[in-house]
């Protein structure tokens, strides 16, 4: 017989399968199989043991702190002047400023190069120094405070950490807007703890802290390097307490430290993450190029024939293939360090502070320090000698300021306070200063910000933007607390 | 006669090794398939005893033999695709029973195809699932315009849309059934060959600009027989977590009893980039009239002439009195486009003992693309065994080794990109210097081919797939399963750059390398008990126990150098930059189930099915999930009372609902530290940096599907008709939350916060348009009608997470919208002063970034059709339509921001003077007001993917083929991707930049899809 007739498919299986009866045992069989092999333990099958990574409890000892305390360090050389290509604070404030300018393809440098930032939601170049600051800030303060509860009084890594807490605090005040939170860092990490903006004053207050408390930890340690870590956090707090217009104050908190004196991120080739960013964006990648009187009122960083600032002409374009690539000779490798704190910036603070409180000796400090220019440099830049040997700059020393209202009382006219921005521009050059202070002659000085920062006719086409502060990443948005339209990119 | 003589010893050594299994013999059942109309023999038709898994199919003369067969009365059940089924009972006695013939009626309909499901190795027949299950039965599609194994998935069934991302050869493709569940992890489906879990992974670690490879490609389609594809939890909850995204059944061929059968092929073809690229222009202004192009530096001279591109010339601040055009990728002087070529052979045999048979098979291909570096050779080993001890005993093994070797030119957001460097190219042409073998590169964006050819990223392929599946039936009314599997991938990925190849960073003009030695281990097993028993003479039952484990293990060797010794390829050989790294990741997974089916006179079918799985990626704080699953199938037109008819001749109707999930993926529910170099005091130190803030309370997606349909049969079965509504939502999705970058943590914190919903209807018609003596035209249709949306992203401490943006700021998941909708600042553009140019001041643009369209396609199509002449000639092609959806046009928007940051280059907007207002708006809307508005296409588009004609050699003629020791021949000449339809203006509608990425809509110097022509010989022995 032959059919399609589907039946004969059930009727066939009757010959097949035995009747109810004969299979209550095997179904019961099969049910009881079942309920025992659900009971099997499957921990053990399931175990994964991973070799490549560290758990926050095993590291909540004593014996983790050299790692921790690395790790910390690390995240703020990344943060800092640090990671491959990144635009790190330094690179970045100094986009932003006029030390550099986009020789890039990318939207987010040219955008904060004239200074027009798109909106948060389309993502700014001060988003990536931004959350790297955070991260070291975060790393910072949780680190020393495992050397607190676990370590040994007075290690100077405390007051190191510290310190560089105190730095991120610095990089945030004088960068973006007045509007940045800081959710506690030693919140347990299965809570997201949230946080309320603090005004770009608090954050200064913040950092003098830090700074203090670095200081305080240090107590009577007289080791070189409980002194060295003492002056970085003396620079920090005469740094913070600078940006809120304290001046005295801040003269007073540096005045010990020695001008020779300098602390560094160390910067490597081992990793990428160990480079220095800015040397990678500018004479390697050939994203960014040294400014000349960038938009007016940029300084003439190339034209000064300073040797503060040595830098040569690459004879070719940049990544857009159509700016010059002008590279900076300060850092001319890949591990070329970064001076974070150095007595350089001490003695500017003093010199500003002199000057501010009318007195005429501010000039002989910042001739001191000219006086000094081939040993202070080689102090702090690697290789500086044959760096400046092998740039445009043909001058090798620095000749007495005069200053600009000879016979004036003393006092911080235009001219002066000119002066002495000028040589904080030259000796901080690409040191991550130039964009706080240019805020500061806005905030502290009462000039216009159009008389400070690049303005007119953008090297590229357009005009220069309004914005004098990065603006804070959209991201930023899933702390609770923060108001997003707090954050005024055009007020100092 | 070499082959025969080969083919026989394969014969005997199959009856020796299994003789003892040979002697255990009940019976053996032998017969002829053939039409009933024209008595042509039919091969591949499947001939099993019903409610067994005994049987076998016929060979190319119609002939079968199935041993084993138990004594007593049996029903036999004949299918094949394309014809209805036919049924004979026959009472089996010890020894041989001939001449059990069959002759089957030509049909569209499907209802008795047999699907073996992996993980409890039971086979279920179609018409007693719930669910609408994809069958493609890739030997019946002609072989010749199929270029890859993904070719064989391409609008062939409803509910699958397969996005080539890319026309590189040796690239990979998004699959996605029934749309995309997760917003965070894969949408990719899982994928089973034979029963054993394998990898569809797409990893190379050698940057090559976001293309993806796909391991799924490693698999000749030449091997397989056919593919089920169940489409989402309705059918896969019993394959537990990672199933919601769907399941590939991949069958290869297997050998049949009888005497070695030997086909062989050998193909040939071309492919061409066909794409129809934008010129590059730019107006200019003289200013030093018959000056030279370039200073004698060799930089553009600046100096000589400015740039007057279009919204400058709108605004009145600068007229052009030249332009310069030139299409760089087209120009026979500067293309990067050669014709690539494509080659392809294969043997393979099959045959056996009535216990015992084989398929083996050898895959051979090499190819290049359309760019010449673009290169892979391929080489496919194919063992597959069964064997049946005897009726309580079968065995099945397979195996398969791959072997490749792939070189892949960059793409997509490389500057490395051949598309790139032509679509920012100078609109003039730059003559090379005498003997130069490549133009100049300044006529590029930065490098010429010559240069390009030197930065091609390379990996090695071993792969070897293992898969045995045991049947052991110590009872009529119980079988046990064993299925044991491993897939096995090694990986070699590197790239060499000798020094001073490509003038950019220093890390490249020292030349540099980079390599990546990895492992990949996934292990599969499932054991399952299965017993049938009658409740009642019209009632029986299945229940059906079991567990399933699976482990993916991949171990991977990272390090990278620079500073090459020139001529060296080898890390040892570098002098700086060094880099090593180890990759780890490994997931386990752990599931038990069980299953109840109940049939009611064959015509009602119920089951329901609960799955309890762990898994190694959950939360501490999360133990196991539950996946139940329920499904009805009643075939109506089989009740006595349904009236029979001609017109409606067959009807299903069917339900179903699962639930099955998505694990998370490896780490991500840990919080943990990783080892960081830090330099201190001039030395290299360890330091720890946090890498990942976790979730101890992470839990698998799951998703829940409910499907319902019909199956018709119309017109005396000439048609076939399947009609489902689908509805699956997402729980518990994964979102990669965005954390404050305050909290001074990780970017991103998974969290199962979100919810996604999609639903839709499929239909899929097949129909026996010509089914006579020497006709015979099939035609199939398929369409999908999608709808995706978020239904929420989730709260967090009492506020809702901001929508998801990505793709540079273009995309995003947000809650009411389809998952990766486009959404942009509008922007308005109206030539006030009517002089043909849009200038900035006459662009508005709105304040808040408003919906422009979705990513994902709302409509999927397809019509393929198959025409047989005269038992000489076949046609058959392919056309499918996807729409719908929006596309980024991200390469052009690129090229003309960059030709203008240039300054000496562009596009149209920007240097055509009779560039549309559009496309003028479209470039000053983004480069001036930060809007992309008018680059988010139209991405819909309909694309005759296949045509292939064969000719094979008429019966009146094998007598010449005999000659040569050949029973059959034909000749296939096929192209693929023959047209275009859209209303898309940049390169494809089709591909997408970054293949891995979820959701990416935008296309950015991708390779196009080429065009290809083959042609191909097959000969069977």
């Amino acid at each position: 017989m032959s059919t399609s007739d589907a039946y004969g498919d059930y009727q066939i299986m009757r010959f097949m399968t035995p009747p109810l009866e004969g299979n209550i045992r095997p179904l019961a069989f099969a049910i009881g199989l079942l309920m025992a092999v659900s009971a099997c333990s499957t921990d053990k099958l399931l175990t994964v043991s991973d070799p490549a990574v560290a758990y926050p409890d095993q590291l909540n000892d004593a014996n983790a702190i050299p790692n921790l305390y690395l790790g910390a360090v690390g995240d703020f050389q990344v943060a800092w002047s640090g990671n491959g290509l990144s635009d790190a604070f330094l690179p970045a404030t100094g986009l932003f400023s006029d030390e550099f300018r986009s020789s890039d393809t990318f939207i987010t440098r040219n955008d904060a190069d004239r200074r027009m930032q798109s909106s948060p939601a389309n993502g700014n170049l001060g988003d990536i120094a931004y959350t790297a600051l955070h991260r070291a800030r975060r790393s910072t303060e949780v680190s020393a405070d495992v050397i607190t509860r676990l370590g040994t009084a007075g290690d100077p890594r405390l007051a190191e950490l510290q310190s560089l807490a105190g730095y991120t605090y610095l990089g945030f005040g004088e960068a973006f807007c007045s509007a940045v939170p800081f959710p506690s860092s030693l919140a347990p990490l299965s809570e997201i703890p949230t946080a309320a903006s603090i005004t770009t004053a608090q954050t200064f207050d913040t950092a003098a802290a830090r700074f203090n408390a670095a200081v305080a930890s240090l107590g009577t340690a007289t080791t070189t390097t409980a002194n060295s870590r003492r002056n970085l956090a003396r620079v920090g707090l005469g740094r913070a307490l600078l940006n809120q217009g304290k001046y005295a104050e801040a003269a007073a908190a540096v005045s010990s430290v020695p001008t020779i004196f300098v602390y560094k991120n160390e910067h490597s080739a081992n990793t990428p993450r160990q480079e220095n960013s800015l040397w990678n964006l500018n004479g390697s990648n050939r994203r960014y190029t040294v400014s000349d009187v960038e938009g007016i009122n940029g300084l003439n960083y190339r034209a000064a024939n300073d040797p503060r600032v040595p830098w040569f002409d690459q004879r070719r374009n940049g990544f857009d293939g159509a700016t010059r690539l002008y590279e900076q000779l300060r850092y001319s490798s890949r591990d070329a360090d970064v001076p974070v704190a150095n007595g350089i910036e001490a003695r500017l603070i003093q010199a500003e502070a002199l000057l501010n409180a009318g007195s005429l000796t501010w000039l002989d400090t910042l001739n001191a320090l000219r006086a000094q220019v081939g040993p202070l440099m080689s102090a702090n830049f690697d290789n500086y000698v044959t760096n400046l040997a092998n740039s445009a700059v043909t001058n090798t020393t620095l000749a007495p300021l005069v200053d600009p209202d000879l016979g004036a009382a003393g006092g911080p006219t235009t001219a002066r306070v000119n002066l002495v921005f000028r040589e904080r521009a030259f000796w901080l050059y690409a040191t991550g200063h130039r964009l706080g202070d240019m805020r500061r002659l806005i905030r502290q000085y009462n000039r216009p910000a159009n008389s400070v920062f690049p303005t007119g006719a953008w090297h590229k086409g357009g005009n220069y933007g309004d914005d004098v502060a990065m603006v804070i990443p959209f991201d930023e948005q899933n702390n609770a607390q923060y108001n997003p339209a707090a954050c005024l990119t055009t007020q100092p | 006669m070499l082959s025969r003589q080969i083919g026989r010893l394969l014969n005997l050594a199959a009856v020796v090794a299994f003789v003892p299994a040979a002697a255990q013999a009940q019976s053996i059942i032998t017969g002829r398939v053939v039409e009933r109309a024209s008595q042509r023999p039919i091969p591949d038709v499947s001939v099993r005893v019903s409610g067994t898994t005994v049987g076998a199919r016929t060979n190319e003369l119609g002939i079968y033999r199935i041993a084993n067969v138990p004594a007593g009365d049996v029903l036999l059940r004949a299918t094949r695709i394309g014809f209805a089924a036919s049924t004979r009972t026959i009472t089996a006695t010890n020894g041989l029973v001939e001449g059990i013939d069959f002759a089957l009626e030509p049909a569209a309909t499907i209802l008795d195809e047999v699907v073996t499901n992996a993980v409890t190795g039971q086979a279920e027949s179609r018409r007693s699932q719930g669910t609408n299950v994809g069958n493609i039965a890739v030997t019946e599609i002609d072989p010749g315009p199929l270029t890859k194994f993904s070719d064989v998935l391409q609008g062939r069934t409803a509910g699958v849309t397969l996005q080539g991302t890319s026309g590189t050869t040796g690239t990979g493709q998004r699959i996605r059934i029934r749309g995309a569940n997760s917003l965070s992890l894969s949408n990719e489906p899982l994928v089973y060959v034979d029963g054993v879990l394998v990898s569809n992974g797409n990893a190379i670690d050698v940057g090559v600009g976001g293309q993806a490879v796909s391991r799924l490609n490693d698999i000749p389609p030449e091997d397989i027989e056919n593919i089920e594809v169940l489409k989402g939890p309705a059918a896969t909850a019993v394959y537990g977590t990672a199933a919601a995204n769907g399941v590939l059944l991949i069958t290869t061929r297997r050998g049949r009893s009888g005497t070695p059968r030997w086909n062989t092929y050998a193909e040939t073809g071309e492919q061409k980039d066909v794409i129809d690229y934008p010129a590059n222009y730019l107006s200019y202004r003289a200013l030093m009239p018959g000056a030279p192009l370039f200073t004698t530096a060799g930089g553009f001279d600046f100096a000589a002439r400015t740039a007057c591109f279009n919204y400058q010339r709108g605004a009145g601040t600068c007229t052009p009195d030249s332009v310069a055009v030139m299409n760089t990728l087209r120009d026979r002087r500067t293309t990067p486009f050669v014709t690539g070529k494509l080659f392809k052979a294969g043997a393979n045999v099959a045959g056996g003992s009535d216990q015992t048979q084989y398929f083996l098979g050898v895959d051979n291909q090499s190819e290049h693309g359309v760019i010449e570096y673009n290169t892979l050779n391929k080489l496919g080993l194919r063992a597959n065994l069964n064997t049946t001890f005897n009726k309580k005993l079968d065995f099945s093994l397979s195996s398969a080794y791959t072997r490749s070797h792939l070189g892949l030119n960059s793409n997509d957001n490389s500057i490395f990109s051949p598309l790139i460097n032509g679509l920012v190219g100078l609109p003039f042409f730059v003559p090379g210097a005498a003997g130069a073998t490549a133009p100049d590169a300044r006529n590029y964006r930065g490098f010429n081919q010559q240069q390009l050819s030197e930065y091609v990223g390379y990996q090695n392929i071993n792969r070897f797939t293992l898969g045995t599946i045991g049947n052991y039936r110590p009872f009529e009314w119980l079988t046990a399963n064993v299925n044991l599997g491993l897939d096995y991938i090694n990986r070699f990925d590197y790239r060499t750059l000798q020094p001073n190849r490509l003038p950019i960073a220093q890390s490249f003009t020292i030349g540099n390398r980079a390599s990546t030695q990895g492992n990949q281990f996934l292990y599969s097993a499932t054991g399952s008990l299965s017993g049938r028993y009658s409740l009642t003479p019209s009632l029986r039952t299945t229940t059906t126990v079991g567990s399933n484990y699976s482990r993916n293990l991949l171990q991977t060797t990272v390090g990278s150098g620079a500073g090459i010794i020139e001529g060296t390829r080898n890390l040892g050989a570098t002098t700086s930059l060094f880099s090593v790294d180890e990759g780890f990741f490994e997931v386990i997974s752990v599931g038990n189930l069980a299953r109840e089916e109940v049939a009611w006179r064959d015509k009602v079918f119920l089951a329901g099915s609960v799955r309890v799985d762990a898994n190694s990626a959950f939360g501490t704080d999360f133990s196991n999930i539950v996946y139940p699953g329920a499904n009805a199938s009643w075939v109506v037109a089989e009740e006595p009372w349904f009236p029979k008819s001609d017109i409606l001749s067959s009807l299903r109707l069917r339900s179903s609902y699962g639930r099955s999930g998505l694990r998370p993926d490896f780490r991500q529910a840990q919080t943990f530290l990783t080892a960081t170099a830090v330099q201190s005091g001039g030395s290299e130190l360890a330091g720890v940096t946090l890498s990942n803030t976790g979730n101890v309370k992470l839990r698998p997606e799951s998703v829940d599907e409910y499907e319902f349909g019909g199956d018709l049969g119309l017109l005396k079965e000439r048609l076939s008709l399947q009609v489902t509504y689908f509805n699956r939502i997402s729980k518990d999705a994964l979102i990669n939350r965005r954390l404050a970058p305050s909290l001074g943590r990780t970017a991103t914190q998974i969290l199962n916060l979100g919810s996604i919903r999609n639903s839709g209807t499929e239909a899929q018609l097949d129909a026996k348009v010509l089914a006579i003596k020497d006709y015979e035209l099939n035609v199939r249709l398929t369409a999908t009608q999608l709808r995706n949306r978020v239904e929420k992203l989730g709260f967090v401490n009492g506020k809702a997470i901001t929508p998801i943006v990505f793709n540079r700021g273009n995309q995003r998941h947000q809650r009411g919208y389809s998952a990766g909708a486009f959404f942009q600042r509008p922007l308005y553009y109206t030539d006030i002063n009517k002089d043909g140019f849009i200038s900035r001041n006459e662009i508005t643009r709105g304040d808040t970034a408003v919906y422009i369209g979705d990513a994902l396609p709302r409509y999927n199509r397809s019509v393929s059709a198959d025409l047989r002449l005269f038992r000489m000639f076949r046609v058959s092609t392919l056309f499918e339509g996807r729409g719908g959806n929006k596309q980024l046009n991200e390469s052009e928007r690129f090229r003309c921001i960059q030709g203008v940051s240039f300054g000496n280059r562009g596009c149209s907007a920007t240097g055509n003077p009779n560039a549309s207002l559009r496309e003028q708006a479209a470039f000053v809307g983004s480069a001036f007001f930060g809007s992309n508005a008018l680059y988010v296409e139209d991405g819909s588009f309909v694309k005759w993917r296949e045509l292939a004609l064969t000719l094979e050699v008429p019966e009146r003629y094998t007598g010449y083929l005999r000659t040569v020791g050949a029973s059959a021949a034909s000749l296939t000449v096929a192209g693929r991707n023959l047209h275009t339809w859209t209303n898309y203006t940049g390169l494809d509608p089709e591909i997408v930049e970054a293949g891995t990425s979820l959701f990416n809509q935008s296309e950015f110097n991708t390779q196009p899809t080429p065009r290809f022509y083959t042609v191909r010989v097959n000969v069977n022995f």
